[in-house]
């Protein structure tokens, strides 16, 4: 049918495993790349703050 | 002993999941770097179980073994893009902790020093993986207890202001 695109998800791909479960060799399930990906986040957020603070305190040691 | 080397991380990390685990330390008091890490990082935990509770809940944490398959392959995926900072070193203790509480609430015959096997594995991905970056950063003496030591009444005040403006920023998106 003309304007008519097969849908992708219709075919099953083998790669990919249900969530939560786990294949041998393969480097992680779907909820520890979710778990590896937040804690990449809170770790840059936090090493940014912490870097922002230094700077303050630079600015108020020279301040001062 | 240098602030780079295994044995240090070794007890940075028992020190951390023996202050998760509420385990007294009368032997001998934690270094001042140590008792700065057990601080970040346990708010760092705090937020980590907050914000994940539902991802966590699917992990099989059930023995030892587990926990460490676990362990190194979040570790991987977290570190896999090269990038290292002291952020993401202190995630690295924050979810020790979460798995050990997950652990001995989970596995069928707790040990006592489950604490100890986990730094053990806590370590040696530290050391094969982020030893370099620590070195050249300033170790945890120059490096870390610097950049994470509290700073002044001011900072203090500011830092406060900063967390609430986040936890408001935060609420406003979900709301």
């Amino acid at each position: 049918m003309p304007g008519k695109r097969a849908r992708k998800s219709a075919q099953p791909s083998p790669a990919r495993a249900p969530a939560g479960t786990q294949e041998p060799g393969r480097a992680g399930t779907q909820h520890e790349v979710e778990c590896a990906m937040q804690l990449r986040r809170i770790g840059d957020r936090l090493n940014w703050r912490q870097k922002l603070l230094s700077v303050i305190a630079k600015l108020f040691r020279s301040g001062t | 002993m240098t602030d780079c080397e295994f044995s240090y991380i070794y007890k940075l990390a028992q020190d951390y999941l023996k202050h998760v685990l509420q385990i007294p330390q009368p032997e001998a008091c934690p270094s001042k770097t140590s008792r700065v890490l057990q601080k970040v990082a346990f708010s760092v935990q705090k937020q980590v179980e907050k914000n994940l509770q539902p991802c966590l809940d699917h992990l099989d944490v059930v023995s030892l073994d587990t926990a460490r398959t676990v362990f190194n392959q979040v570790m991987e995926k977290e570190f896999e893009d090269g990038i290292v900072n002291w952020g993401r070193i202190v995630t690295i203790f924050a979810f020790a902790g979460v798995l050990i509480k997950k652990l001995l609430r989970e596995r069928i015959a707790p040990a006592v020093d489950t604490y100890k096997k986990i730094s053990y594995f806590v370590a040696e991905f530290i050391m094969n993986n982020t030893a370099e970056w620590i070195r050249q950063n300033g170790g945890w003496e120059n490096g870390f207890l610097k950049k994470f030591e509290p700073k002044s009444g001011w900072l203090t005040v500011l830092e406060v202001t900063g967390t609430i403006c986040e936890a408001l920023l935060l609420l406003k998106q979900y709301c």
